[in-house]
C-alpha cells in the first residue's frame, strides 16, 4: 500500500472507532453508610 | 449503579490507629483501658512497613490515638511520613504535651485536626474524671494550636460528674475558637464498663443534656460545629451489622479489631499485609460467630465489658 | 476549578470515591464521574471537559453530555468538593 493510501485508511479507522456509550455521571453521598461519626469510632 | 458498600472498595478509606497504650492519665472512662504498655507493640520497622502500605493502598485519612499518642517515641516521624504523602491526619490526645514548639510543628505538617479531650468546663470536674489530668494544660493546648491555625476539636464524654457542664463547655469551646465539639452518651466499654454504675448518668440527666445540645447546635449554627451522637453504642453496633464502615481499627500491637464494642480480631499486621487484613475484615462481617455474638451483646449490653478480651475471627 | 483542600480522590473498579476528610463526607461516583474528575484534576476547563468527552463518546449525545457534565460539576461545587476559583489559571 502506498504511503498516502495508508494514511487515508488510518484516518478512516480512527473516525470509525467505536465510541463509548454515554452514561450519566452519578454522585452519591455514602458518608453515613461507610464511616462512623467521630464520637462513636472507639479510638 | 448498584448501591456501593464497603465490600466494593479495594482498601479501607479510614484507619483509626491506636498507636500506643502508654498514657500519663488513668481516666475512669477510658475505652482502651490505657495507662500501661501492652506487650508486643509494633516496633519502628513494623510501623513503617504499615505506613508504606497505607500509602500504596491510597488510604486518604488516618486518625492517630493511643494511649497518649504524644508519648510514642516516633510520633512526629510517623506524622511527617503521612503528611509527605498527602494523607489527612487527625490526632486524638489529652493535649497535655502540646507546647508552643509542638503546636508549630503540627501546623507545619498541616494536620487535618487535633482533637483534645475536655471532660469539663472547669478544672475540678475534668480532673475528677481524668485522674492525674490537668485541665489547664488541655485548654492551653487548644489555645496554642488555634493560634497556629490548626483545626482543633474537643471531645466530651458525659458522666454523672460532668454532664451538667456541657452548655458551659460548648461556650468555652467557642470562645477558644475551636473547629468543632463532639459528644454523645458514654460508651460502656473498657474502663467505663468497669466503672459503669458510678459513671453512667441518669435518663433525666441525659434528657437535659440533649436539650442543651439541641439549643447549642442551633445557636452555633454556621459558627462552630456542635455534633452529638444521639444514640448509644448498641444502636451503632446494630447499624454497623447492616452497614460496616470502610475503616480499620488498628491496635498498638498491630492486631486489627473488627469494631470497638466487639472483641473480635480480624487480622494481624505483623503477620499479614494490609490487603489481606482488609479481605479478612470484609469476610468477618459475614461470619456467623460474629453475628451471633453481636446479637447477644445487643440483647445484653453487659457483654460490652468483654470488648477488650480479644479473640480471633 | 480546583478541588477543595481536604478532598481526596481514589479510583475504584466501579468509578471513584471522593473523600472530603475535614467534614468527613464520602461520595461515590460511576466511571463517567471518574472520567470527569480525572479531567478536572488535569486542570481542564468546563468547555474542554465537554469537548473531550463529546469526542470520546457517541456524537449524537453532545447536548446530553453537556447538560450532564454541567449538572455533575454543579453537584461537586454544592458539596464543597470543587471550588469555584476563577483566579486559578486554566491550564488547558
Amino acid at each position: 500500500m502506498r504511503k498516502k493510501e495508508k494514511a487515508v485508511v488510518q484516518r478512516n479507522c480512527k473516525n470509525n472507532k467505536k465510541k463509548q456509550r454515554w452514561q450519566k455521571p452519578t454522585l452519591e453521598d455514602v458518608s453515613e453508610k461507610i464511616m462512623a461519626q467521630p464520637y462513636i469510632r472507639f479510638t | 449503579m448498584n448501591p456501593i458498600t464497603f465490600e466494593d472498595l479495594q482498601a479501607p478509606l479510614f484507619v483509626a490507629w491506636q498507636i500506643n497504650s502508654a498514657c500519663n492519665l488513668e481516666c475512669l472512662h477510658c475505652c482502651e483501658e490505657a495507662g500501661h504498655r501492652i506487650p508486643g507493640e509494633l516496633n519502628k520497622q513494623e510501623v513503617f512497613h504499615f505506613l508504606q502500605q497505607i500509602v500504596e493502598l491510597n488510604i486518604p485519612y488516618v486518625a492517630i490515638s493511643g494511649g497518649e499518642p504524644f508519648l510514642h517515641p516516633h510520633f512526629f516521624t510517623i506524622c511527617e511520613f503521612l503528611s509527605k504523602h498527602n494523607i489527612s491526619i487527625k490526632v486524638e490526645t489529652n493535649g497535655e504535651f502540646i507546647d508552643e514548639e509542638k503546636a508549630k510543628k503540627i501546623a507545619q505538617l498541616r494536620f487535618r485536626s487535633v482533637q483534645i479531650s475536655l471532660d469539663g468546663a472547669t478544672a475540678s470536674t475534668h480532673e475528677r474524671l481524668r485522674l492525674r489530668g490537668d485541665w489547664n494544660k488541655a485548654v492551653s493546648a487548644c489555645r496554642l494550636l488555634i493560634k497556629k491555625g490548626v483545626n482543633t476539636e474537643i471531645v466530651f464524654v458525659p458522666t454523672k460528674f460532668n454532664i451538667q457542664e456541657i452548655g458551659q463547655l460548648i461556650d468555652l469551646a467557642y470562645s477558644l475558637g475551636v473547629y468543632g465539639i463532639y459528644t454523645g452518651k458514654i460508651m460502656r466499654i473498657g474502663r467505663a464498663a468497669k466503672n459503669w454504675d458510678i459513671l453512667c448518668p441518669s435518663e433525666k440527666d441525659y434528657e437535659s443534656f440533649f436539650k442543651t445540645l439541641n439549643d447549642k447546635v442551633d445557636y452555633y449554627d454556621g459558627k462552630m460545629k456542635v455534633y452529638y451522637y444521639p444514640y448509644d453504642v448498641i444502636e451503632e453496633l446494630k447499624y454497623r451489622l447492616k452497614f460496616p464502615a470502610a475503616s480499620l481499627l488498628v491496635l498498638p500491637n498491630g492486631k486489627v479489631k473488627l469494631i470497638g464494642p466487639l472483641p473480635f480480631i480480624c487480622g494481624d499486621l505483623k503477620k499479614q499485609s494490609l490487603t489481606e487484613v482488609w479481605q479478612n475484615y470484609k469476610r468477618a462481617w459475614r461470619n456467623p460467630k460474629v453475628i451471633e455474638f453481636a446479637q447477644r451483646v445487643i440483647a445484653n449490653p453487659k457483654l460490652l465489658a468483654e470488648s477488650n478480651r480479644w479473640r480471633k475471627v | 476549578m480546583t478541588f477543595a483542600e481536604y478532598v481526596k480522590i481514589r479510583q475504584e473498579k466501579f468509578g471513584a470515591v471522593i473523600f472530603e476528610t475535614l467534614k468527613e463526607k464520602i461520595f461515590v461516583t460511576n466511571k463517567t464521574g471518574k472520567a470527569i474528575l480525572n479531567l478536572l484534576n488535569q486542570g481542564y476547563s468546563l468547555d474542554k471537559i465537554i469537548a473531550n468527552l463529546t469526542d470520546n463518546y457517541e456524537a449524537d449525545m453532545a447536548e446530553i453530555i453537556k447538560n450532564d457534565v454541567v449538572t455533575f460539576i454543579n453537584q461537586l461545587k454544592d458539596n464543597n468538593i470543587l471550588l469555584n476559583d476563577s483566579s486559578n489559571p486554566i491550564t488547558q
